[in-house]
C-alpha cells in the first residue's frame, strides 16, 4: 500500500503525460493532420495539469514552449515570438499598473465618496459598494478594485461589529457585493481583464477584425449595469443582514476616514496618469493597441517615482505572465495547425447542428465551466479559437462567438479560484467556499439569461448600426 | 540549543500538538518554533502581500497571522511565556514586513528559551521539511486532519508525507490527550534503544507512565524479546523513572497498535534503511504510522550540532 501510494503520489501527473503519449502514439483521425494531432496532444496534458497542478503553474507554462518545440510545431524563434503579443504586454503593463494604483492610499478617497453618498441603510451600502467596485473594475481591472476596497469593507465590517457582535450574513453580503461586483465588472471594457484583451487579439490576428473601446463598451457595458441590481437583490435574499440601519458605525467610520487625510498629491498625480492612461486606450488602442498604451502608462508611473521596480518587481506575480503568455502561444498553435477548426467541427457534430442562440448558450456554458477550473484568462486563450471556428463552420456572427467566449468567463461566481476578485477577498478570511456557491449559484443563472437577451435583441442592432 | 518545531494549520489536533510542544519546550528548557504555512496562490496574478499590506495599514488583521496569533494566546495562557509588567508577552525581536510575505516574531520563554512564531508560504510539505533542514531540531509535533482511507489516498496528509521525510524525530498527534502514557516498541536494534531513551525523557518532562513492550514474532524467539526488553531497561535505568515492562508474541504491528490503542501514544525507532529498501522492504513504524488511531512517535538520533561536529572533528584533525 506504501510503495503503491507513494507511485502513484504524481497522479495527475502520470495521467497527463500518459494521455498526452497515448494521442501521439494514436494515427490522427480524419480531417485532422499529424501536426494538428500533436497539437492536441500537448493541449490535452497541459489542461490536466492546469486543472490538477501536479506542478507549479509557471512549469507548465515553460513546458508549453518546451513542448511545442520537441513535438515540432514551430521553429524554436517562432515559438518565442508567439510567446509576446499585444495582449500579453496588456497583461504585464496592466499588472504594473495595478500595483502603482495600489500603493497609493486612493482608497480612503473612494471610502470617503462612499460613505457620503449611500446613506445608514444596509441595502444601500451593499448596492454602492457593488457599484463602486463594478464601475472601478470595469476600468482598472480586478485586482486594483479588490486590493484597495478590501480594508474599506472590512472597515464598515469591524465598525458594525463593535455595536453588534456576530453579523455574520451582513459581513458576506459586502465582502461578496465587492467580489461580485468587481468579478462581473472585469467584462465592462476591454481593459476590466486580461480575458478581454486576448479575444481582441484573436479576432484581429485570426480574423482580420478590429474591435476599439467604444465598441467593445457598447456591447458589453449593458450586460454589467443590467446585472448590478440583480447582484444586490440576491445578495440580500440570500443572506439577510442582521442589521439594517448603520448609522452609529457608520458616524465612527467617518471620523476614521476623515482623519487619514485629504487626497494627497501623490493620490492625484496617480489618478491623473491613470486618466491620461483611459483617454489612451479609448482613443488610441485601435492602432497602437491596448498592450502599448498599458506599457506607456507603467513606465509613467515608473518615470514619475509614484511605484518603484522593486515594488513592481514583488507585487507581480511573473508566473501567471507566463501562464497567459504561453496559453496564448497555444491557442495560436491550436489555429494553425488545424486542431482549432477539428476540434469545433467534432463540437458541433455531438451538438447535432445546433445554432443561433443554442449555440451561444453552449458556448457560454462550455466557457465557464473551464473557467471556474482554470481561471478566466487561459480558458479565454485555450477555448476562444475553437468557439469562434464553431461560429465561423456554422456562418453565425464572430462578434457574438467572440464576446460570448469573453464574457461569460467573468460569470466565475460559484468557486473561489475562479476570479482574482474571490481569491483577494477569500484571502481575507471571512468567507467560506460554500458562501461564493449559495449566491454565486443564483448570480450565474441570471448573468447567463441577460446575456443571451442581449445577444439576440440588443447586439444585431448594433451590428446593423456600424 | 536544540529545538522543538510544531507546524500548525487550521484543525484541532494542531492546537493539542501546540499545547504538548510547549509543555516539553518548557519541561526540557528547548526552543520552540510554531510554523504557519499559507499555501501560496499559483493563480493570483498579484502578490497577496499586496492586499494584505493595505489591511495593515488600515489597522486590521491581516488573515495569514491570525492563527498564528492565536497561537501566542494560546502559549501565554499555558503560562511558558515572559510577559511584561501588563501581561502581554515580551517580543525579544519581530519581523513584520507582511507586503513582503515576511512574518517572524521572537518570544521569551519562562525558562530563557526563544519561542519563534514564523509564518511561510508555499507547500506546506515542503516548507515544514525546509524549517527542518537546521540541526538544532530534534523534535517535530504536528497535528494531523485524520483523513482515512480512500481520501487520505487522494488528497494525501500532510503529517505522513513529513513523517515520511523528516529529518529527526516526529510525534504526530493524532488523537491525542494530555497526560497520555507512552509505549514504547522494543527490537533488537539500536533505534528501538534510541526511541526509549527520547520516551524516556519525554515521560519524565510530561509525568506520564512508560512501557516497554517486545513484541516477538514466533514462541521459539521470545526468549529473545525478553533480553532486548531487558536490555532496554537497563539502559533507562539511569533515569530513575518508573518503567513498565511488556512481552507479547504475534505480528508485531499489529500487537503495538492494539496494545496502545487510543490510550498511549506508541514510540518507534525509524529504521536506518535507505528509502528504496523502506518501500520494497515495508518499514514497520511507517505501517504503525499508517494504522494507529491513536499518537505515534517515531523517533531518529538527533543530528550533531555545528560546534559538536567541530568539537569532534578537532582531535582526528589534529592526528
Amino acid at each position: 500500500m506504501q510503495l503503491l501510494r507513494i507511485l502513484l503520489a504524481p497522479k495527475w501527473l502520470i495521467v497527463g503525460l500518459g494521455l498526452g503519449m497515448m494521442l501521439l502514439l494514436l494515427p490522427p483521425p480524419e480531417g485532422l493532420s499529424p501536426v494538428g494531432m500533436r497539437t492536441l496532444a500537448l493541449l490535452v496534458t497541459v489542461v490536466i495539469f492546469l486543472i490538477t497542478e501536479p506542478i507549479p503553474l509557471p512549469a507548465t507554462a515553460l513546458l508549453i514552449a518546451v513542448g511545442q518545440a520537441v513535438l515540432g510545431l514551430g521553429e524554436p524563434n517562432e515559438i518565442a515570438r508567439s510567446f509576446l503579443s499585444d495582449a500579453v504586454f496588456f497583461i504585464m503593463g496592466s499588472l504594473m499598473i495595478s500595483v502603482a494604483l495600489i500603493k497609493q492610499k486612493l482608497e480612503v478617497r473612494i471610502a470617503f465618496e462612499l460613505l457620503k453618498r449611500t446613506g445608514p441603510r444596509v441595502e444601500w451600502i451593499a448596492f454602492g459598494i457593488a457599484a463602486t467596485s463594478a464601475i472601478l473594475t470595469s476600468f482598472t481591472g480586478q485586482h486594483t478594485v479588490a486590493a484597495l476596497m478590501l480594508p474599506v469593507v472590512l472597515g464598515i465590517i469591524s465598525a458594525v461589529e463593535q455595536d453588534s457582535p456576530g453579523a455574520r450574513n451582513l459581513a458576506i453580503l459586502l465582502l461578496l457585493s465587492l467580489t461580485y461586483g468587481s468579478t462581473m465588472a472585469s467584462l465592462g471594457t476591454p481593459s476590466g481583464g486580461a480575458r478581454n484583451a486576448i479575444i481582441i487579439d484573436y479576432w484581429r490576428q485570426m480574423f482580420q477584425m478590429r474591435v476599439d473601446y467604444a465598441t467593445w463598451m457598447a456591447y458589453a457595458y449593458p450586460l454589467l449595469l443590467l446585472n448590478l441590481p440583480f447582484l444586490s437583490f440576491i445578495l440580500l435574499r440570500t443572506f439577510p443582514p442582521e442589521e439594517q440601519d448603520l448609522r452609529r458605525a457608520l458616524v465612527r467610520l467617518r471620523r476614521d476616514v476623515r482623519a487619514r487625510g485629504q487626497l494627497s498629491s501623490r493620490d492625484a498625480q496617480a489618478i491623473f496618469i491613470f486618466l491620461l492612461i483611459l483617454v489612451g486606450w479609448v482613443t488610441l488602442s485601435g492602432q497602437l493597441g491596448l498592450g502599448m498604451i498599458a506599457l506607456a502608462g507603467a513606465s509613467l508611473y515608473l518615470i514619475t517615482g509614484l511605484v518603484r521596480w522593486e515594488d513592481l518587481n514583488a507585487g507581480v506575480n511573473w508566473g501567471v505572465v507566463w501562464l497567459y503568455a504561453a496559453t496564448i502561444s497555444l491557442g495560436f498553435r491550436l489555429q494553425e495547425t488545424g486542431a482549432a477548426p477539428w476540434l469545433a467541427q467534432q463540437f458541433l457534430g455531438l451538438l447535432g447542428g445546433i445554432k443561433g442562440l443554442g449555440l451561444l448558450l453552449t458556448t457560454s456554458l462550455l466557457v465557464i465551466v473551464f473557467s471556474n477550473l482554470v481561471g478566466g484568462g487561459p480558458a479565454v486563450a485555450v477555448l476562444a479559437p475553437i468557439t469562434l471556428q464553431m461560429a465561423a463552420l456554422t456562418g453565425q456572427s464572430l462578434m457574438a462567438a467572440g464576446f460570448v467566449t469573453a464574457l461569460s468567463s467573468a460569470f466565475t461566481y460559484q468557486t473561489v479560484i475562479g476570479a482574482p476578485s474571490s481569491m483577494i477577498v477569500y484571502g481575507s478570511g471571512q468567507l467560506r467556499p460554500r458562501d461564493f456557491l449559495r449566491a454565486g449559484s443564483k448570480l450565474l443563472v441570471v448573468s447567463v439569461i441577460i446575456l443571451l437577451v442581449l445577444a439576440w435583441l440588443y447586439w444585431p442592432l448594433l451590428s446593423v448600426s456600424r | 540549543m536544540r529545538k522543538i518545531l510544531v507546524p500548525i494549520a487550521y484543525f484541532e489536533s494542531c492546537q493539542v500538538a501546540l499545547a504538548l510542544g510547549a509543555r516539553l519546550a518548557h519541561g526540557l528548557g528547548k526552543n520552540l518554533t510554531v510554523l504557519h504555512v499559507v499555501p501560496s496562490a499559483s493563480r493570483e496574478a498579484l502578490g497577496s502581500g499586496l492586499a494584505s499590506g493595505k489591511l495593515a495599514e488600515w489597522g486590521l488583521e491581516p488573515p495569514q497571522t491570525r492563527l498564528l496569533q492565536r497561537a501566542q494566546e494560546t502559549l501565554k495562557a499555558l503560562e511558558v511565556l515572559r510577559v511584561d509588567p501588563l501581561g502581554r508577552p515580551i517580543e525579544k525581536h519581530a519581523l513584520k514586513l507582511l507586503s513582503q510575505g515576511l512574518y517572524e516574531v521572537h518570544l521569551i520563554g519562562i525558562r530563557g528559551q526563544d519561542i519563534r512564531l514564523r509564518l511561510r508560504e508555499g507547500d506546506p510539505v515542503r516548507e515544514i521539511l525546509r524549517e527542518a533542514e537546521d540541526p538544532e531540531y530534534d523534535l517535530i509535533i504536528t497535528g494531523t486532519r485524520g483523513h482515512r482511507g480512500l481520501k487520505r489516498f487522494w488528497v494525501g496528509s500532510v503529517a505522513q508525507e513529513v513523517a515520511l521525510h523528516a529529518p529527526c524525530s516526529i510525534l504526530v498527534a493524532k488523537n491525542l490527550k494530555p497526560h497520555q502514557g507512552i509505549l514504547v516498541g522494543i527490537s533488537g536494534l539500536a533505534t528501538a534503544l534510541e526511541a526509549a531513551h527520547q520516551a524516556a525523557k519525554l515521560a519524565q518532562a510530561l509525568h506520564v507512565p512508560l512501557t516497554l513492550l517486545a513484541v516477538a514474532s514466533q514462541v521459539s524467539t521470545r526468549p529473545e524479546a525478553e533480553r532486548h526488553l531487558l536490555e532496554a531497561q537497563r539502559a533507562l535505568s539511569s533515569l530513575d523513572i518508573p518503567v513498565q515492562t511488556r512481552l507479547r508474541v504475534g505480528d508485531p504491528a499489529r500487537v503495538i497498535i492494539e496494545e496502545a490503542g487510543e490510550e498511549q501514544i506508541i514510540a518507534l525507532g525509524r529504521a536506518q534503511l535507505s528509502k528504496v529498501k523502506q518501500l520494497l522492504l515495508g518499514d514497520i513504524s511507517l505501517k504503525i504510522l499508517d494504522q494507529s488511531l491513536g499518537p505515534v512517535l517515531l523517533t531518529q538520533s538527533p543530528r550533531p550540532l555545528r560546534e559538536e561536529t567541530e568539537s569532534t572533528l578537532s582531535p582526528s584533525q589534529s592526528a
